[in-house]
Parts: structure tokens; C-alpha cells; sequence
């Protein structure tokens, strides 16, 4: 297996035996993160799709300053950022200070990732890339904002609905969870 | 009220995704790589296109430059009376006197000025200007004349002896008929270039060496006219060719023969000229001012392309290998079975050394050299590679020593128009558009086809004459 450096250096000069290689040893890892940002798997393939497509038209301009992981991450999360940018203002603003209130804690030490997927997967839009830019890759909600081009108000709103959400899911998982042991 | 950020939820969201993987299906990598071929052709287009766009410049700008080297400007002996003006300013007027008084104004025209520059108003050059001036300057006087029985024209005292003229016959004649006696003066056609002394040392007639080297670059088409697929297809998938693969002939099903159909059609399709590549150095013999035979070697890499949609799987070791109608059957042993797969792109390199023996013969001998060139060439071919545009796909390449569809030799026609520009007494430029096709099917016994390979290129070329 030729080494990171080398797949880089043959996918700048448009080698396709690097690109393929590249592409399977980044390519269920990228999965996983467009799996995230999407609704089904089909959405989650045509994001990987068109992000790999756009990571091999510009890895030239690829130099090294970061990870090829992190770069390629990047550009999975515009790619998706940018299928479901049209959505994204469909739900109305909700009060954060009201949300807040009588939420417990979550826990999701016990559920397996491929629920958690499912879970993420069926928040709506807005709340879904919110939750997975802030509490997943880490973006501070002004970044989010504007990345998104939206009030910082906006990301907590968002971040918060998708919090409550998942927290309700989780206790009818738990409920449904003990009335079968019952 | 809950601060979001003091509990470790998102610490475990993250810890739960950090090496999350998931599979993703196998038609994503094939969508990626056929768009990554879309763009590639695009490139290839854009590449071809430019050098297209380069050849029909250079073949523009020769053609012009053919043009205006014909265009022949010649001067002609004023036989009309209309004359061209001169300009006559800031010339000074000299005043004649006939007998009777009558006044005949001549311009007077210093010999610099009548000999150069009036005769150099059609770009021509003629003996004896002194002559040729001041008979224009008689001619310009078209002036009322009363009584010109004894008028005398005194020209310059420089050839006084040649330019007096008695206009004694001109009595009784309109300005318009008077015409005067006309010089028997060599007139030279010379060519648009001509502006100075460029006559040709011509008349060599011994036989000289000369040797060139050239670059080419053209379109070559091993076969346009495949129509018919050698075998008939099995039908399998590309990525899986464990489960659906299927030898030839071990299914009938008439579910597949639609499918078989269309693959046959496109795995038959017809080859597309790529951008070719030629080299070469040639040795001649200058037979005369015209004739001249060149001999020497010359290495192209002929480039096309096609689309195909089977391949040659070898059951062993579970490998492509590309496949099409016009690429070679004989790859088809045992244990190797022809899958149906989804399209794509196919290409045929050839690596082919020719030993030329050419004739040209010169038909326009000016400023620009042209020459029609015609001759054979006998074909070796060196190496023939065949890639399917996939990765999983693995190139087949054949030399001289491996069973293949075409033959190792062959004889082929070329012809072509060269256009030389001698630069200084030992070197020519030349550009020569070549069109040159196998004189003969080229194809062994055990192909299923039939290939006559034609190249259109431009070669240009650099000669040295001993």
C-alpha cells in the first residue's frame, strides 16, 4: 500500500489507480460523516460522490498545511452543507431560554452508533446540521452562523430544538426499552 | 437553567463518531470515475482542439504565404499612354525652348530620384533607368504642342547620346497617340518577396546530399469500419463477476440478448483518431533543382480510442482485461471468458517504426519552396498497447514475439504537399501535410476484422543541405 504522500502526489497528476486508493481508504469514514448530513443513504452516496469528485478536481490546490483527512472532511461537510442548504430555513426560530428549561441530561453511552445515526438522521433539517456542526465537528455557533449565513441566535436555536428532540427519542427508546424487559 | 456546555454529551456524540465507518455501495466509486473520465475527455478535447487549432493556423498562414509568393506584380511598357502620376513635388522645372518658341516645361527629376523611385512603384527592377525615367517624363508631357517640327528634348547631359528624341513624327498626332518608340528592355517578373536582388543560384544540376529531422503530430485510425462484434458476449458485471459472470456461450437465456445486443454494438464501436505522435531523421539525395529522394526512420505512437463494454476476465486470477470488436480475439484462451460490463472508455496505442522512401518533386521554386511529395513506407510494429480507462481494468500490451490481431509488418502509401522556406544557404524550415494509409489489410489470419490504418498528419522538419 503506497504510502499518504505518494497517493497525493499520483492523485495530483490525475493518476486514477492513486484515486481509486485514495478513495477506499478515506471513503467509509466520509461515509459515516455524509451519513450525518443526510436523510438516507442515497443522499449520503450522492454527497460522497460529489465531494470525491471535487476532492480529485482540486487536490492540486491540496499543500499539506493540514491533514488530507481534515481537508477531505471539509469538503464532504461543504458538499452536504451545501445539498441541504436550501432546507435549512424551513423551521421556525424557537426560544432557547425555553427549551433549556426542565431538559435533562442525555446520555448515549449505551446506544449503539448506527442507532444514534438513525436518530440524527430523522431530526429536521435545520436542527440535524446545526447539532452535527456544533456537537459533533466541534464549530463554535458564531462559526456556524456564518458558514450558514444565519444569526448566531438562530445555531443555539437550532442546536437546542435538536437537543430536546433527541432527548424525547431517546426516553421512548428507554420507555419501549423497559416495557419489553417488563 | 441547563448550560448545554458543562455536560458531556457532546464528548460522547463525538467519541461515538470518531472511527464511525460505513460501506458505501460500489456504483459511488464507478459514478465518481465516470464523471473523472468525462472531465479527462473534456481535457483531451480541449488538448486536441488547441492542436487542431494550431495546424489550421500554421496551414492558414502557409497558404497566404503560397498566395502572395504567386501573385507576380509585372512591369509593364506603357503601350496605353496612361501612365501612372509621378510625384513631382519639390522637383525642380526646367524650361525648354523649341525654335518657334513654344514652351515645353520638363520636371526635371535628379537620377537618383528617376531611377529608383519612379521604377520602383511596381515593385520591379529594370535596366537602364535613366532611360526608363526620362521616357516617362516625355510621356508625362502631354502638352499642347503647335508646331513640334523642330522641337528637341533635352535631357539630362548624363546620356544625352540615348535620350534625345526627334518629334518630328509626331506632327498632326493627338497627346493621346503619341507614343514613343518602345524599349526592348528585359522585363523580370519577381516575385511579392522580391524587393531587393533575390534571384536564385539556380542550375545546380549535380547531385547533392541533404538531411532532415522532423516532428509530426496527427490523427491515426487503425480501423473506422468495424461493424460487426467477433464473438457473441456473455453478461456479467464489472464489479461482481463472481456471481453474475457468465462464459461465452454457457447462456442462452433470451433475457440477456437485448442486453447482449447493445453490447455487441458497443463493444464493436467504431475507433476514434486520437492525437498521434511521430519523429524522425531522413537522408536524401538533391537529383536536380526539382527532383529529390529521401530515405531514413521514422517513430510514431499512434494513439485511439473507443468505448467498450466487455472484457476478458481470466477465471484464475479474476482479472480484466479490456476487450472490443477491433482490439484483438486471439487474447480469448482457455480460462479466459468475455464478461459484460458497464461502458467504458478503451484505448489502442500503437508504437510503429516506418523506413520511408520518398520523392518529391519541386513545383513552385521561390521564396517558399513547394513540393509534392509521394512515396511508401514499410511498417514495423514495435508494440501494441491496449488500456480500458478503469483502474480495474489491466493493460494488455503486445510486442512482436505475442499472438495478436495484427500483423508485425506492412507496407503503407504516404503523399503530402512540403512547403520549404530556405533560411540561409544550408537550412530550410519545412511543414508537410502527409496523409498515408496501409496499402493492405493489416490484420493477421486468426482476426476477426479487417484494418487498413490511415494517419493525416503535419510534420515539420528541419533540412540541412551538404
Amino acid at each position: 500500500m503506497p504510502r499518504t504522500k505518494e497517493l497525493i502526489k499520483g492523485c495530483q497528476n490525475g493518476d486514477r489507480k492513486s484515486q481509486y486508493q485514495l478513495y477506499q481508504q478515506f471513503s467509509s469514514g466520509m461515509m459515516a460523516v455524509a451519513m450525518r448530513y443526510s436523510k438516507s443513504t442515497q443522499e449520503a452516496e450522492d454527497i460522497l460522490q460529489e465531494g470525491f469528485i471535487k476532492i480529485f478536481q482540486n487536490i492540486k490546490k491540496f499543500r499539506g498545511e493540514s491533514s488530507i483527512g481534515y481537508w477531505i472532511k471539509r469538503i464532504i461537510i461543504n458538499t452536504a452543507l451545501n445539498h441541504q442548504r436550501s432546507k435549512l430555513y424551513l423551521y421556525p426560530m424557537v426560544d432557547v431560554d425555553e427549551l433549556k428549561e426542565g431538559m435533562g441530561s442525555l446520555s448515549v453511552d449505551n446506544l449503539a452508533v448506527e442507532d444514534l445515526m438513525d436518530l440524527i438522521q430523522q431530526l429536521p433539517t435545520g436542527c440535524q446540521v446545526i447539532f452535527n456542526l456544533y456537537a459533533v465537528e466541534g464549530y463554535q455557533h458564531k462559526e456556524i452562523a456564518e458558514m450558514l449565513d444565519i444569526n448566531i441566535g438562530t445555531s443555539k436555536s437550532q442546536y437546542a430544538r435538536a437537543r430536546k428532540i433527541l432527548m424525547e427519542q431517546l426516553e421512548k427508546q428507554s420507555k419501549w426499552g423497559n416495557e419489553r424487559f417488563q | 437553567m441547563k448550560d448545554f456546555n458543562k455536560d458531556n454529551f457532546n464528548d460522547s456524540v463525538r467519541d461515538k463518531f470518531a472511527r464511525a465507518e460505513v460501506q458505501p455501495g460500489n456504483n459511488v466509486w464507478e459514478g465518481i470515475e465516470a464523471e473523472l473520465l468525462k472531465q479527462d475527455n473534456k481535457r483531451m478535447q480541449k488538448k486536441a482542439a488547441f492542436y487542431r487549432n494550431v495546424a489550421a493556423a500554421v496551414i492558414l498562414i502557409a497558404l497566404v504565404s503560397i498566395y502572395f509568393n504567386l501573385q507576380d506584380f509585372t512591369f509593364k511598357t506603357n503601350q496605353d499612354g496612361a501612365f501612372t502620376p509621378i510625384e513631382l513635388e519639390n522637383q525642380q522645372v526646367k524650361t525648354f525652348l523649341s525654335n518657334n518658341n513654344d514652351v515645353l516645361t520638363m520636371p526635371q527629376i535628379s537620377d537618383e530620384r528617376a531611377g529608383k523611385s519612379i521604377l520602383k512603384q511596381n515593385e520591379t527592377v529594370i535596366a537602364n533607368v535613366n532611360t526608363q525615367g526620362k521616357l516617362s517624363q516625355s510621356n508625362n508631357l502631354s502638352l499642347p504642342i503647335a508646331d513640334r517640327q523642330s522641337i528637341e528634348v533635352v535631357t539630362s547631359p548624363l546620356d544625352r547620346d540615348n535620350s534625345e528624341i526627334s518629334l518630328s513624327k509626331l506632327d498632326g498626332k493627338t497627346p493621346a497617340e503619341i507614343y514613343l518608340p518602345q524599349m526592348q528592355k528585359e522585363v523580370k517578373k519577381v516575385s511579392y518577396f522580391a524587393v531587393s536582388d533575390l534571384e536564385k543560384s539556380k542550375g545546380k544540376s549535380e547531385i547533392a546530399w541533404n538531411t532532415n529531422v522532423n516532428i509530426g503530430s496527427g490523427s491515426f485510425n487503425p480501423n473506422a469500419e468495424i461493424t460487426s462484434s467477433p464473438v457473441s458476449s456473455s453478461v456479467s458485471s464489472l464489479n461482481n463477476p463472481g456471481i453474475a459472470g457468465r462464459t461465452n456461450g454457457e447462456t442462452t437465456d433470451a433475457a440477456y440478448r437485448q442486453e447482449r445486443e447493445t453490447v455487441e454494438d458497443l463493444s464493436s464501436a467504431p475507433m476514434r483518431s486520437n492525437v498521434s505522435f511521430t519523429i524522425g531523421v531522413h537522408a536524401g539525395l538533391v537529383i536536380n533543382e526539382k527532383l529529390n529522394i529521401k530515405s531514413g526512420l521514422q517513430f510514431g505512437n499512434y494513439r485511439s480510442s473507443s468505448n467498450s463494454s466487455t472484457v476478458v476476465r481470466d477465471k484464475n486470477s479474476d482479472l480484466f482485461y479490456p476487450y472490443h470488436g477491433a482490439s484483438s480475439s486471439t487474447e480469448i484462451s482457455d480460462g479466459r471468458v468475455i464478461n459484460v460490463t458497464s461502458e467504458y472508455d478503451f484505448y489502442n496505442d500503437f508504437q510503429i517504426l516506418s523506413i520511408p522512401l520518398m520523392a518529391s518533386y519541386k513545383i513552385l521554386d521561390r521564396k517558399l519552396d513547394i513540393a509534392l511529395v509521394a512515396g511508401a513506407t514499410a511498417d514495423f510494429i514495435l508494440k501494441n498497447t491496449i488500456r480500458g480507462g478503469s483502474d480495474q481494468i489491466y493493460d494488455v500490451t503486445f510486442d512482436q514475439n505475442d499472438r495478436q490481431s495484427y500483423k508485425n509488418i506492412f507496407a503503407s502509401g504516404i503523399a503530402g504537399i512540403e512547403i520549404s522556406y530556405p533560411f540561409a544557404d544550408r537550412y530550410a524550415l519545412s511543414i508537410m501535410p502527409t496523409y498515408k494509409r496501409a496499402l493492405t489489410n493489416v490484420t493477421t489470419d486468426s482476426a476477426t476484422f479487417n484494418s487498413m490504418p490511415a494517419f493525416m498528419g503535419l510534420n515539420m522538419s528541419l533540412a540541412y543541405l551538404f
